[in-house]
């Protein structure tokens, strides 16, 4: 113990700056290095990592602008995809309300046909049933006719004598000679 | 041989019976019908030979035919309305006639009957 606080009291103590413990060549050493240092750096690898690091800042510049432009883009052709379906949107309706009234058109055209056409079968019928009631009609004549043709044929056989036969035979026989 | 025509036939039958009597000829030309296989000529023939008994003689042979008996005055208004030297009237009786006649010679037909009459009504009742 006593050895080692014999030595530090033989040691010889430093004065102004270096009190602090800089020591100013050693600063200057490492200043230097430190210059080296820095311009072997910039001269090998610096430009290189800041010309990689410009080409990324632009790659992602553009990739941001590319992406607004984009994102423009996107919102133009929503956009025109609003107005064209708004577009097609109309012209639906207005197809849609033409079509209804053509259909009615049709419709009422369909109703005014079949209407004229049951009319006319109506008439149709009208007519038939009077042709055949008329026909009807001549066939109950022309049977009446033919049942009193008979009758009288049987009434005139059971009643005509010689004679009458006769004088019926003057008479037919005077207008044949006329 | 080809066979005799129905006109030859009947001036056949005219010449014989100039000089047979009526039965034979009448025998006779049934027969040769018989033979021949023309006894669906018969009446034609008949006709034919009337046509030539009047054309030649003036003959008329006439068919009454009625439901009655025909009175005189009856036949003599037939013979009235024919014009022929001679009409001979034969009778025949069909009560289907009904009444009145009917008259026939070869070449005309006058129906007086009330059966035409009635039928000729039935005809245009069913023609309305």
């Amino acid at each position: 113990m006593v050895t080692v606080l014999q030595l530090f009291a033989a040691t010889e103590e430093a004065q102004g700056i270096q009190a602090l413990g800089i020591d100013p060549l050693a600063i200057l050493a490492q200043a230097v290095t430190f210059l080296v240092l820095f311009w072997i750096i910039k001269k090998f690898a610096l430009n290189k990592i800041v010309r990689t690091l410009e080409d990324r800042r632009k790659t992602i510049d553009n990739g941001v602008r590319l992406g607004l432009e984009m994102e423009a883009e996107k919102s133009r052709l929503d956009d025109r995809v609003a107005d064209a379906l708004k577009k097609a949107r109309g012209e639906a309706d207005t197809i849609i309300a033409q079509a209804h009234h053509e259909a009615g058109v049709i419709m009422k055209d369909a109703e005014a046909a079949a209407e004229r056409k049951t009319e006319a079968l109506i008439a149709d019928a009208h007519a038939k049933i009077h042709e055949d009631i008329k026909r009807a009609r001549t066939e109950l004549e022309k049977e009446v006719l033919s049942l009193i043709a008979e009758a009288t044929e049987v009434v005139i056989g059971e009643k005509l004598d010689v004679n009458k036969n006769n004088e019926l035979l003057t008479k037919a026989l005077a207008e044949a000679k006329r | 041989m080809s066979r005799p025509s129905r006109r030859q036939l009947a001036l056949a039958v005219l010449n014989m019976l100039a000089e047979r009597p009526a039965e034979d000829v009448a025998h006779a030309l049934a027969a040769y019908l018989i033979a021949e296989r023309r006894t669906k000529e018969v009446d034609l023939l008949l006709r034919d030979i009337e046509a030539m008994r009047f054309t030649n003689d003036g003959v008329l042979e006439v068919t009454a035919t009625s439901a009655h008996e025909l009175s005189a005055g009856v036949k003599e208004q037939i013979r009235g309305l024919l014009s022929a030297n001679q009409v001979t009237i034969h009778e025949r009786r069909d009560p289907h006639i009904v009444g009145g006649a009917k008259i026939r010679s070869h070449d005309m037909q006058l129906d007086l009957s009330v059966h035409a009459k009635l039928a000729k009504l039935k005809h245009l009742a069913k023609g309305t």
